[in-house]
C-alpha cells in the first residue's frame, strides 16, 4: 500500500543535516591539496538520501553507525528543498534523529544525478568559505 | 605526449586452413589501441584503483549500496584503454551505489564526472562552474573522448 509521507514540519530550512561518506571514495584531491566532493557522495540505489538532523545527535554518534574511513558532510534542509526534495522523518537503528530525502515528483534519472552534483556542490562552497575564514587542513 | 599507439589487429580476419590469417575485408582493422610508453603516470594507479573498487563488498556505503558489477569494471578498464587526451590529469574514482564506477575530474572551472553504469553504459556529467550550468549526455568510448577534452580547452 502507498504510504504517505511528508515534509518535517518541525526541520527548519536552516538546520542541517548531517550524512556519512567515505573520503576516500567520495573526495577528489585537488592540486592545492584540498578534496572536493564528488555528487557520488550523495547517490543512493533507491534515490533518496539518507540523513540525520544535526540539531538532534553528534557527529560521532553518526560515525559509529559508519564504517572506518567515514566523515560527516552538512546539508542545509533549506538546500535539500530549494531542489524540491521533502525531508521525512524516519528514525533507524543508529538513531531516531535519521531523515531522508525525497523528490516531491518524479524526478527522472539525469535529473537526480543534476541534483546530487548540486548538493556536493553546497557543500564545497560552504567549506571552501570556511577555508577562507580559518586556513587549515580540510576538505 | 598522451597519445595511444595505433597498431593493427586482426578483427575480421579469418584463419584458413593452413593457419594463415586473411583479412576478410582486405583491411585490417584496429581492435583497440595499445599503449606506448608514453601513457600517463598514472594510468598504472587507476587501474590498480579500479580493481580495489571490484573488490568492495555489498553495503560498502553503509546504505545498502551493490558492489561493482564486474561488466562495468570491464567497461572500465576498456574507457580507460581508449584513453587519447594528452595532458589529462589523473581521476579519482568511486563505486556508484548501482554497481557502477565514477571517474572524476576538475580542471579550473570545469568538472566533468564519467559513470560506467552495471549494464556498461556510460554517461557524462559536465559541469560549468561557478554558475553550475549542467550538461548530461549518453556517450560511447569514442564520443567520450571529446568530452574529456572539453575539460583542457583554454
Amino acid at each position: 500500500m502507498h504510504q504517505q509521507v511528508q515534509d518535517a514540519p518541525d526541520i527548519g530550512n536552516e538546520d542541517f543535516l548531517l550524512r556519512r561518506i567515505t573520503t576516500a571514495l567520495h573526495t577528489s584531491p585537488q592540486p592545492d591539496g584540498t578534496r572536493i566532493l564528488t555528487s557520488f557522495a550523495f547517490r543512493e540505489e533507491d534515490d533518496e538520501f539518507s540523513m540525520y538532523v544535526a540539531a538532534e545527535v553528534t557527529h560521532e554518534k553518526v560515525l559509529s553507525c559508519g564504517h572506518e574511513g567515514q566523515e560527516i558532510v552538512e546539508l542545509l534542509a533549506g538546500e535539500v528543498r530549494q531542489l524540491e526534495y521533502m525531508i521525512v522523518r524516519q528514525p533507524d537503528d543508529c538513531d531516531d534523529s535519521h531523515v531522508y530525502a525525497k523528490a516531491r515528483a518524479y524526478k527522472a534519472n539525469n535529473q537526480i544525478k543534476r541534483d546530487c552534483k548540486a548538493f556536493a556542490e553546497f557543500v564545497n562552497r560552504r567549506r571552501a568559505a570556511a577555508r577562507l575564514e580559518a586556513p587549515g587542513p580540510g576538505l | 605526449m598522451a597519445q595511444a599507439l595505433r597498431l593493427p589487429n586482426f578483427a575480421g580476419a579469418r584463419a584458413t586452413r593452413r593457419g594463415e590469417l586473411r583479412d576478410s575485408d582486405s583491411t585490417l582493422r584496429q581492435w583497440s589501441p595499445v599503449r606506448g610508453l608514453e601513457s600517463p603516470a598514472w594510468m598504472r594507479e587507476v587501474y590498480d584503483r579500479l580493481s580495489v573498487l571490484g573488490a568492495l563488498p555489498q553495503g560498502w556505503d553503509t546504505y545498502g549500496a551493490r558492489p561493482v558489477d564486474p561488466t562495468a569494471l570491464a567497461t572500465a578498464r576498456l574507457f580507460l584503454s581508449h584513453l587519447q587526451v594528452e595532458d589529462l590529469p589523473m581521476p579519482h574514482l568511486s563505486p556508484i551505489p548501482s554497481g557502477g564506477i565514477g571517474f572524476h575530474w576538475r580542471v579550473g572551472e570545469r568538472d566533468l564526472e564519467i559513470e560506467i553504469g552495471p549494464g556498461a553504459g556510460i554517461r557524462c556529467l559536465r559541469t560549468q562552474l561557478p554558475q553550475m550550468r549542467m550538461d548530461e549526455d549518453e556517450v560511447d568510448i569514442v564520443k567520450a573522448q571529446e568530452v574529456l577534452a572539453w575539460l583542457l580547452v583554454r
